[in-house]
């Protein structure tokens, strides 16, 4: 018997993704080849602290915004 | 004070009076700093708080607002005799220091009307966005991401983030050896977030006109 693993839909950056149920933000932002250290990252509007990263797990329906900074000024 | 001196008698009317006793804080003065800050000097502001690290070098020249006999100067120090120059009667409190998430508490005047992120590096801007937002929840900050290169000025934009944030840039062009940063185009980031600043510290413009990222 085939096994699936269950997923979630989640918003990123206004479009809609299909994730594991189970996934953390840290994993979602590697896959996304995003550095965290220069990123702004809210869920549901909320802004993530950088030294809590590693413990969020991200839910149905929720709301993930990104914005990358790039150097120069 | 009031400034019905003939050194703000172009500014638009009533802009002058809109911005006395409003405090400017910048943090970082090379290409967008340094710019920015002359540019609300030369509009009338009169009470900024500037931070940078750094000593001025050959260069920076070809952007920042300092000179060739300033080279090797501590670039605050440099940039707070520039504006007395351009008006001495401004209030300049400037701090030579690198900011962390540890000291930005100390290091951001609590009495600021707006933040104008100003750093090269894209961690620090990202920790001051960060850090803005989440304990200065009401002040507007205005950052930048992307002035490097020779691309078209048009494809700089505001962009709205969350919050009391705007971000100035074209979002990809990152200052490297390779691409370099160029007068005109840093001047033009500089120029529109100094001229964010003072429309929404005067009371003309609002943080939320933008549309969101």
């Amino acid at each position: 018997m085939e096994k699936t693993s269950a997923t979630m839909k989640i918003t990123v950056n206004n479009k809609s993704l299909d994730v594991a149920a189970d996934k953390q933000l840290i994993c979602l932002l590697e896959e996304m080849g995003i550095t965290p250290e220069k990123t702004l990252i809210s869920i549901n509007e909320e802004i993530i602290a950088q030294d809590s990263f590693k413990p969020i797990s991200l839910k149905e329906n929720d709301i993930v915004d990104l914005f990358t900074f790039v150097g120069g000024g | 004070m009031t400034d019905n001196n003939p050194y703000f008698s172009s500014n638009p009317p009533g802009l002058t009076e809109a911005l006395t006793g409003k405090h400017f804080f910048i943090a970082g003065a090379g290409g967008l700093g340094s710019n920015v800050a002359m540019m609300l000097v030369r509009a009338g502001v009169k009470t900024l708080t500037i931070m940078d690290y750094d000593k001025i070098e050959e260069a920076n020249i070809n952007r920042q607002f300092y000179f060739r006999d300033q080279v090797g100067r501590i670039k605050v120090d440099a940039l707070k005799e520039n504006l007395l120059r351009i008006n001495p009667n401004i209030r300049i409190s400037v701090k030579q220091a690198k900011i962390t998430a540890e000291n930005a508490r100390n290091l951001i005047p609590e009495n600021s009307d707006i933040i104008l992120e100003c750093f090269d590096c894209a961690i620090s801007k990202a920790m001051l966005a960060e850090f803005c937002l989440k304990n200065f929840p009401k002040k507007p900050i205005i950052s930048v991401s992307g002035l490097a290169g020779t691309g078209h000025l048009e494809t700089i934009k505001v962009n709205k983030g969350p919050g009391n944030l705007l971000i100035i840039g074209d979002g990809k062009s990152e200052a490297a050896p390779e691409t370099g940063t160029l007068s005109s185009r840093v001047m033009f980031a500089a120029s529109i977030q100094a001229h964010l600043a003072i429309r929404i510290v005067s009371g003309i413009g609002r943080v939320s006109e933008w549309a969101s990222w």
